[in-house]
Parts: structure tokens; sequence; C-alpha cells
């Protein structure tokens, strides 16, 4: 076992540190973004009165040539409304920052890091080496997978003595000792959420993954040539409900143009979704010409991810409403699948800890390479 | 001190092909080849494909830098340039080439999962489809095209699979299509499908 475990260790140990350090670079993108954009993301002022309503904002800019075709309200005062526009007399698409009450135009987002973080994806996704990179990195998580059921089987102390020496790291003692601890110990209290980490990321990287846990959890399974006639007539249905949908949306374009108060239709979704939440107004496009509001919870412990919706027409006229909980398992699963990988379920604590998790799964093969360089 | 070695080994062997293929979108060394240009059509065909990569970058670097980076801005300017390329293409070769070229473009076209734009344009137009017909034939394509995608985090990064949901969905839009059509419209419609075949490969994971 120990030797398995060391030369799999070895096979893997590059591309695991490198994946496991450039995901937890990329896990504080949106963190660092604002906090490199302070001024504008967030509102600074202590006293405020009311929200500012999305029909002044919507007017506002379009006293500027700007078509809104998007607003996000926090969830408090202490954030700016983020408003998406077309501009139409310069034809290109972009956001500004608004005061929460007053509705003046704050600013944009000046400082963009999104090239740094696209390449922290694509080193994290696939080592900046295309598909091949892709399998690299699968191949590598699914040896880190068994690396960390080995790992535990080796961690199991042999006799009673041995188990307080398995929960902690002794300082005190020499180099050698603390490095073999640091592995032993701190690779056992991760065990768990390295192994979810893992998990989660294999079921982006592989079909395989993906059509095994969701047919888990009740779901469908990936379509191949075995189970192709056994999934006919249930994607025939999944094509018939977007028919369905496709249909509505053409009859909807085809309505007059009507006047929508957009401070009546946040008023009925709040009555419909009685809580706090960031919420989305979604204004219609020549894609879609529906209203839709989003609604995410912010006062559960899956605060970031989990929205509910409100459809309206063209018209005004509410249509559907879409809550999370009505999803099947395997649809809620798929819809949070990447914020469980990245941690981001669970808001910013959830990131943190992840953080400091993968931190330690960087560690792993640098504590593991010094306790085999020093047995040479 | 053999353990060691094989470590640097590893270590040198990884870093060594670190380099990605930068290209995004058209694949034009594999046109190239198709092409079977001259000697003379070769050098005029390279520059253009340089200079026009050069021009894509150089409006995709302005559109970041200015902060209005988004997909649609981002498709636009692919399209537009791979338009433009196209007609500079065509201004040099053969009539056969130049099918070849506005035949491979079409069908490589970044984010095009579906029958071109030109295709669906030309069924409306031979079919004769009255405006009933016509709402309801896009609306049929609209179905297709979402319940394709929607399948994607099914088929991501899987190419056979891909396959499999294209053409599975392109028989219900065929079933759906039936009933919309007259038989005639129906049967026309299926002679004009078949001058593209399937444009999923071009969904993205």
């Amino acid at each position: 076992m120990s030797v398995s475990h060391l030369w799999l260790g070895l096979l893997s140990s590059i591309v695991v540190f490198v994946v496991c350090l450039s995901g937890a670079m990329y896990s504080f993108k949106t963190q660092i973004s604002e906090l490199l954009n302070y001024d504008v993301v967030f509102n600074t002022e202590a006293n405020h009165s009311n929200w500012v309503k999305p029909e002044t904002i919507k007017i506002n800019f379009l006293k500027e040539k700007k078509k809104v075709t998007r607003m996000v309200y926090p969830s408090d005062f202490s954030r700016n409304v983020m408003v998406f526009f077309h501009d139409l007399e310069e034809d290109f698409d972009g956001h500004y920052y608004v005061h929460p009450s007053t509705g003046d135009i704050v600013g944009s987002n000046a400082q963009s890091t999104g090239a740094f973080f696209d390449l922290m994806r694509s080193i994290h996704k696939n080592l900046l080496l295309g598909k091949i990179g892709n399998h690299l990195v699968g191949i590598s998580i699914l040896i880190f997978v068994v690396l960390l059921i080995s790992g535990l089987v080796l961690w199991f102390p042999s006799n009673k003595k041995q188990w307080k020496k398995g929960f902690q790291i002794k300082w005190s003692a020499k180099l050698p000792r603390v490095i073999y601890d640091l592995h032993n110990t701190l690779g056992f209290y991760t065990f768990l959420l390295l192994l979810f980490i893992s998990i989660t990321g294999l079921y982006v990287s592989y079909a395989w993954v993906k059509s095994a846990v969701v047919v888990s959890l009740g779901g469908q399974p990936v379509l191949n040539a075995s189970n192709a006639d056994a999934m006919k007539s249930e994607l025939s249905n999944v094509f018939a409900s977007f028919l369905e949908e496709s249909m509505d949306n053409q009859a909807e374009k085809e309505k007059q143009q009507v006047e929508v108060s957009l401070n009546q239709l946040l008023e009925d979704s709040n009555r419909r979704l009685p809580y706090k939440a960031i919420t989305t107004i979604q204004l219609p496009t020549d894609d879609n010409p529906h209203y839709q509001i989003t609604k995410v919870k912010q006062e559960s412990i899956f605060s970031a991810v989990v929205p509910d919706h409100v459809k309206y027409g063209k018209d005004g006229q509410f249509k559907k409403l879409f809550l999370f909980s009505d999803q099947s398992i395997a649809d809620q699963f798929m819809e949070v699948s990447l914020p469980l990988h990245t941690g981001e379920i669970l808001g910013l604590s959830g990131i943190i800890l992840y953080f400091l998790v993968t931190m330690i799964a960087c560690s792993m093969p640098v504590t593991g390479i010094l306790i085999w360089v020093r047995k040479l | 001190m053999k353990k060691l070695v094989i470590l640097l080994m590893a270590t040198t062997l990884f870093f060594s092909c670190s380099e990605e293929k930068g290209r995004r979108g058209i694949d034009f060394d594999k046109l190239k080849g198709q092409l079977q240009l001259t000697e003379d059509q070769v050098a005029k065909y390279d520059a253009i494909v340089t200079k026009s990569e050069e021009e894509r970058k150089k409006q995709f670097e302005e559109m970041k830098a200015s902060g209005k980076m988004n997909r649609k801005g981002f498709m636009k300017i692919m399209k537009t340039s791979f338009k433009k390329q196209e007609e500079e293409l065509q201004a040099f070769l053969s009539e056969e080439q130049q099918v070849l070229v506005h035949e491979f473009m079409k069908r490589n076209m970044p984010g095009q999962s579906d029958y071109s734009d030109e295709l669906k344009a030309e069924v409306i137009q031979t079919l004769a489809l009255d405006s009933a017909q016509t709402v309801k034939y896009k609306a049929v394509n609209q179905a297709f095209t979402k319940a394709y995608r929607d399948a994607h985090d099914h088929y991501h990064g899987n190419g056979e699979a891909a396959n499999m949901y294209w053409n599975q969905f392109n028989e219900d839009r065929k079933a759906a299509l039936q009933k919309i059509f007259t038989e005639e419209q129906y049967a026309q419609y299926l002679e004009l499908i078949k001058k593209e075949s399937y444009r999923g490969q071009n969904e993205r994971g």
C-alpha cells in the first residue's frame, strides 16, 4: 500500500500541486476584483432612506441613450446597484454601478483582473495544454482520489498509543517528524473535503463521472449507443417542453409593446418571494421577450447560488414561478455543481475554507516528496 | 539518486510541453490543406490569414482595455472579421475553391451549432412558408438550439455524445416540422438540409 501511495504520489505530484495552487488562487476571483474596484462596487455612505426604483434607473439611462438590459440589486445598502445596458448610439454593451438610494452613476469596474484569472482557470482546467491537459488533470485527480483513500488507510494507527499521534502535529519534534506530521495529520483532517472537491472536479472533467453522479441522484444518464433507444422518448419530452416555451416566446414577440412598470414587477416578485435576497431584473431582449426577476436568498446557509425566478410576459402579466426547491435533486445538483466545487455555495466563508484546504492539498506533494527524499 | 533523476525528468517533460495553441475559431491550416493552392495562392492565403488574425487580436485587446468585453461583442468581432476574411480570400481563388472556403467557414463559424442562417433563410424562401408557418419554423429551430445547449452539461467534452444529442434533437425537430409543413414542403426541406450535415461540433465545452 505504501509503495503504491509513494509512486502514484510522485506520478501526480506536479500536476496536483499546480492544479491546487491555481484553483486556490482562482477561487478569490470575485473578491479580488471587487476589492480592486472597491470605490464603485461598495457604497460607503452610512445613511440611506429607500432603494432607488428600477423604473427611475431605466428612465435615467434612457436619457443618456442607454437601454437597460439587466439590473442587480444587492441584498443591503453596503453595495451599489449594478446596471447593464446597451449603448444605442455607439452600439456596445456595458455596465455601471449606481447609488442604491439616489440612482446616481458611481462608475464601472476600472481594474480588470480577467486576464490573470482566465490564465489561472486555464491552468487549473488543462495546464495550458488543451485537450491533452484536460486528460492529464483528470487522470492526476483520479490518482489523487486513490491517494486520499490509500493515505487514510496508511494513517490508521496500528495500536491505541499511536492514535494520539495521528491527530496532532508535534511542533517541538525535529524537522523530519514535523514534515511527516504535516503530511499525515493534515491529510487526515482534510480528507473528506478534498475528496468532495476532487469528485466535483472530476464531475466537470469526465462525462462518465457526471453520468454516474446524475444517475445516482435520479437524473438522466449521458446519451450513448447502449441507452439511445431507452432515452429517446425522454429526450423527445425535453424537446417538446422547449418547443412549448419557444412557441410561447414567438407568440410573446408578436404582442404589441406596452409600457410595463418595473416597480410593479419588483413589488409583485417580492410578494411572491418574500425574503432578503440579491435581486436581478432581466428586461426583454430580441431572443427572450419576457421579463424575469431572479432572487438569490441571503438568509440560508447556501447563500450564494440558490436562485428562484419569476417570469412575466412582455405586457407585464405574471407567467410562471420557478422555485429551486421544485427541481429534481439531479437538476439541483447540476445547477450548483460548480459552486459546490469552488466553495461559493457557502459564500465567502466557504471560499476561505476551500482555499485553506486546497493549500493543504498543495503541500501534500511537497511534504510527501520531502519524506521520500529523506529516505533515499 | 535514480529516483531523483526520474523526478527531474518528469518535471522537465511537464514544463517542456506547457504551451497552449492560442488560436480561436476557424482552423485555417486545415482549410489550406483542403484547397490545393498554387504557390502564388499560398503566399496570398498566408498573408491574409496572418493579417486577419492580427486584426482580430488587436480588436479583442481593444475591447478588453475598454472594459466592454462580453460574449456578444466577442462573437460580433469574430463573425465580422471572418466574413471580411472570406471576401478577401475569394478574390484570388477559383470557383471550386471559393465554394470550399464558403462551406468550410460556414460550417466552422464559432457558436454555430445549428444549420447556418443562410440555409434557414433559404428554407423559408424555397418552401414559400406563410407568416404563421415562418413563426412556427423559427420556434422549432429555437427549441432545437435550446434543447441541444441545455444538454451541454451531459455531453460537455464528449464529441460522440454531443453528436448523438444533436441527431436525436434533430429527429424531434423533423417530427415537429412535419406537422407544420405540407407533404411537399417537408420533402423539399429534407432535400435542402442535405447541403449542411451535422454542425454540433462547434458547440464548445
